[in-house]
């Protein structure tokens, strides 16, 4: 245990001079991308720009960009601070911290679902190989792979919400006074759904050839070979073995999922951080920018380091913190 | 070579009929075994002689009914195992005598054990399900086993993971699976071909001290004459799917009818004389889509005639218990 404390904190360390390549990177590209915080109120045509000056001054925006850089990056370092909107002043952190809860439960309900199909839908297709319903399984993937989320949210919204009214197409919640666990639900639905079919599509292809590798090793063999039932050969003996690979799939689709969740709160109006993160876009508010991109850049460096956590977990044959 | 002691009971524990099993591809049909047949006696050695695509471990399979289906399906024959048809059995019936009754080692000890269970558990669990013991009452007796094959620090052994042991340990620990239910015959493919030579040793006398202590028959998959010798009663012989010659170790290797199991013989190194360059049979095995008519050793025997090329010999006996499939042992014989 002590090993493993100690491979977590030298994995930590390591992961701060990739963070602040990341926030060079970010900063880089978010400056120099044409327009700037005041863009969207100047009107070429009034002819006004110099009273934007006053502001881009306030702002900081009219300096060079190495000194924005530097002003945000020792405000973060010294105070833990990530800055202020430029669009209500409030605290970057808080606008965060208000928003991050939507967005994981989103996710997590994604991925939890993708898992839960993922994993039987691959033994199967694998233990089924080229199966009528292997085939179908087949099918539903590349399309899962290849239409693009936005477009499945549509069409569910469509169906789902606007033709049927089964389910709601936007929003959070509709009972604004308390808690209401199956009003939360009855919201979650559709996005979840859609920003899981896109993962069970691409995870259980990964899980199908994953199992179709470890399904012909030896070892299975010798597992028949003792007797045992084919369902103990395939979910006790071959699919512990090919979960192994599954894991750190799953660690490099965050950062896909993540990505998906800005189309899709976009589209479903779901309050989290992706939404927070394009509306943001939107008006060059700098700052909260590289406050979700940070964020989102630490979730995904924390869950690489869960992924090869878990990883030495299930195989026995690695050990963390040796070399 | 070992004695002929054992040969007082005579009971047959394993007796294949005209065996065929082929395997259906996308290229066409390939006779893996094509009208094999053999007997195992309770008590004794068999070996099954034979080189890479002979057959030999598609043979053990069918045995153990575990011929991947499709592409592969025994088409013809019948195996019995004390006198009962193993061919229509119930999935469910053969899975109590896998493991239980006939057991089986592989070639390959680094891959045939799980990487992710431990030692303990891949052992125990053969007990569990076929004795139908609690779990602490099979890791009891899977300390025994291990000790019964040699294993120093069972205690430690069993909570270990394969990648923790040797080849030669793993095949050890192999053979304590393999031998945890006693059974009454033990198919080892190709036991020791993945081992260095002193642990190939250690492996074949550990074999040979268990045969004796549980009383079971082996039949042992080799293509190692060396491994033959040592641990072997009786010897079949088989090429391109079927069997060319059987009989007693003694006879096949003092006085070998077939040209292919005398070739194999003269190919094999010698400690004693030292020859510059070691006698290989000429040419290939036939493609198994594309049999000859004919003897299938044919294009590689230096005897070979008209009537070799044109007609399959078929498997006769000589004498007490030997058997040949060759032309030369008929009088349509001409020869020289």
């Amino acid at each position: 245990m002590r090993l493993l404390t100690k491979y977590i904190f030298r994995r930590t360390l390591q992961a701060i001079p990739l963070l602040f390549i990341i926030s060079i990177i970010s900063f880089l590209l978010m400056t120099l991308a044409p327009g700037d915080p005041t863009a969207m109120y100047q009107n070429p045509e009034a002819g006004n720009e110099q009273d934007f000056t006053a502001i881009k001054e306030q702002l900081g925006v009219d300096q060079p960009i190495y000194i924005q850089y530097y002003k945000w990056l020792k405000l973060l370092v010294l105070e833990g601070n990530l800055g202020y909107s430029f669009q209500d002043g409030q605290p970057v952190m808080d606008k965060i911290v208000s928003r991050i809860p939507a967005t994981l439960t989103l996710m997590g309900t994604a991925m939890f679902i993708a898992i839960l199909l993922a994993i039987p839908i691959g033994v199967y297709s694998a233990v089924k190989k080229y199966s009528p319903i292997d085939y179908i399984f087949t099918f539903n993937s590349f399309l899962g792979i290849a239409v693009p989320s936005f477009f499945i949210a549509l069409v569910v919204i469509l169906v789902f919400s606007l033709k049927l009214e089964w389910f709601p197409a936007s929003g959070l919640r509709s009972n604004f006074d308390t808690f209401d666990l199956k009003d939360r639900l009855h919201h979650l639905v559709l996005p979840s759904l859609t920003l899981a079919f896109g993962l069970v599509a691409s995870m259980s292809r990964f899980m199908r050839s994953s199992m179709l590798e470890v399904i012909k090793q030896d070892f299975v063999r010798t597992a028949r070979a003792k007797g045992l039932t084919e369902r103990v050969v395939i979910y006790k003996h071959a699919l512990r073995n090919a979960l192994i690979p599954i894991i750190t799939i799953l660690a490099l689709q965050l950062p896909a999922l993540f990505g998906g969740t800005l189309f899709i709160e976009q589209l479903f109006a779901w309050p989290g951080m992706g939404r927070l993160s394009v509306s943001a876009i939107f008006i060059r508010d700098y700052q909260v920018i590289m406050g979700t991109t940070m964020i989102a850049a630490v979730m995904v460096v924390a869950s690489n380091l869960i992924a090869d956590i878990l990883y030495a977990l299930v195989d026995p044959r690695i050990q963390l913190g040796k070399n | 070579m070992s004695t002929t002691t054992t040969k007082t009971k005579t009971d047959t524990i394993v007796s294949v009929e005209n065996l065929k099993t082929y395997f259906y591809t996308e290229d066409g049909t390939v006779p893996a075994i094509d009208g094999v047949s053999f007997e195992v006696k309770r008590g004794e050695t068999l070996a099954i002689v034979g080189e890479s695509g002979s057959g030999k471990s598609v043979t053990s399979l069918s045995i153990m009914r575990l011929i991947p289906q499709p592409p592969g399906k025994i088409v013809n024959g019948d195996i019995k195992f004390n006198g009962e048809s193993l061919l229509i059995k119930t999935e469910k019936e053969m899975r109590s005598i896998r493991g239980n009754r006939i057991s089986m080692i592989f070639q390959e000890p680094m891959t045939s054990l799980n990487p992710v269970y431990k030692i303990g558990d891949q052992i125990s669990e053969s007990i569990i399900i076929h004795q139908k013991k609690s779990k602490k009452e099979a890791l009891a007796e899977a300390i025994n086993l291990l000790n019964l094959v040699g294993i120093p620090e069972p205690e430690r052994r069993i909570n270990q993971y394969p990648h923790e042991l040797s080849g030669g340990m793993r095949q050890r620990v192999m053979i304590a699976i393999a031998l945890a239910c006693q059974p009454e015959l033990l198919i080892a493919d190709e036991p020791t071909t993945a081992l260095d030579v002193t642990i190939q040793n250690q492996i074949l006398q550990l074999m040979k001290t268990l045969k004796q202590k549980i009383n079971m028959s082996i039949m042992l998959i080799t293509h190692d004459l060396g491994v033959v010798a040592e641990m072997a009663d009786n010897v079949v012989v088989m090429y391109a799917g079927q069997v060319v010659e059987q009989g007693d170790v003694y006879t096949i290797f003092e006085n070998p009818k077939h040209p292919y199991t005398e070739g194999l013989l003269k190919s094999m190194p010698s400690a004693e004389k030292r020859i510059g360059k070691l006698y290989a049979i000429e040419g290939v095995v036939p493609n198994p889509l594309n049999l000859p008519s004919g003897c299938r050793f044919a294009a590689r025997c230096e005897y070979a005639t008209a009537l070799c090329y044109d007609e399959m010999p078929d498997i006769q006996k000589i004498g007490n218990e030997e058997a040949v499939r060759c032309w030369k042992y008929t009088h349509r014989w001409e020869g020289k």
